[in-house]
């Protein structure tokens, strides 16, 4: 299963909207030291940030479920994700 | 060949529909574009350290399987436990050193030619980039920047690194 990436807005393979990915604060990866970890903290909204690199696809969607607002880190070359024009 | 550990080029594309940045590595087409007025800008070609990739050559001791990892601790995704390869069991053979960018040709030089009146501040887009720029990477690999987007200053065409942050979304 692969998730889809259109516009900044992730959707499961079924076509479902499952997230809008959008940071009101505009931070940017190169701003965090710990990006790389599963979880890093962002001062901006003191908000921990969950790095998806470490989760399947399921993961993600059952984290989604929960709390629609998870603050979400997404490599796009993670074979997970797909992302289409 | 690129590394095993090389993701290749990525590219942003020109998704604002910016002035492109012409690429030549010929002397002819560089005068040329001399003659015709417009401006030319030579690059020195540097190694990059963000696209240095070493890894290990490992033989393991009992079966003599050779194998090639980033190191002795291999992260997996799906929150699977790391893969460790242990100096009990795995024999250190090389210690490889290679880098993401692989070129046709050993020619150190590359230069950019702008568009006509280029006004200082302008956007411009560079479809094939001289310069070695990491564009992005994913656990152990490492993929480099294809094209980029720069500003000219009126001297210099100034890459802005950001434009790769749409390699990895927060939020």
């Amino acid at each position: 299963m692969v998730l889809k990436i259109k516009n900044n807005k992730i959707y499961s393979t079924d076509g479902r909207l499952i997230k809008v990915i959008s940071c009101p604060k505009k931070v940017r990866a190169g701003d965090f030291k710990d990006v790389s970890k599963p979880v890093f903290h962002c001062n901006q909204c003191s908000q921990d940030v969950v790095n998806t690199d470490f989760l399947s696809e399921e993961n993600i969607i059952d984290l989604l479920k929960d709390n629609l607002d998870s603050c979400l880190s997404i490599n796009l070359m993670n074979p997970i994700f797909e992302e289409v024009d | 060949m690129e590394s095993s550990f090389s993701g290749g080029p990525r590219s942003l594309g020109n998704k604002r529909q910016l002035r492109i940045v012409e690429t030549t590595y010929d002397v002819d087409r560089l005068n040329a574009a001399r003659q015709n007025g417009l401006q030319i800008l030579i690059i020195t070609m540097s190694k990059n350290p963000a696209l240095m990739l070493r890894s290990l050559l490992l033989k393991n001791k009992d079966t003599r399987e050779i194998i090639q990892v980033s190191g002795r601790m291999v992260n997996r995704q799906y929150g699977l436990p790391p893969l460790v390869y242990s100096e009990k069991e795995w024999e250190l053979v090389y210690q490889v050193n290679d880098y993401a960018r692989v070129r046709k040709n050993e020619q150190n030089w590359g230069a950019y030619i702008l568009p006509e009146r280029v006004g200082i501040g302008e956007r411009l887009y560079i479809a094939d980039l001289i310069e070695d720029v990491m564009a992005t990477a994913f656990w152990e690999s490492v993929w480099y920047a294809a094209d980029g987007i720069a500003e000219w200053n009126g001297t210099d065409l100034i890459i802005d690194l950001h434009e790769y942050d749409r390699f990895q979304m927060i939020g």
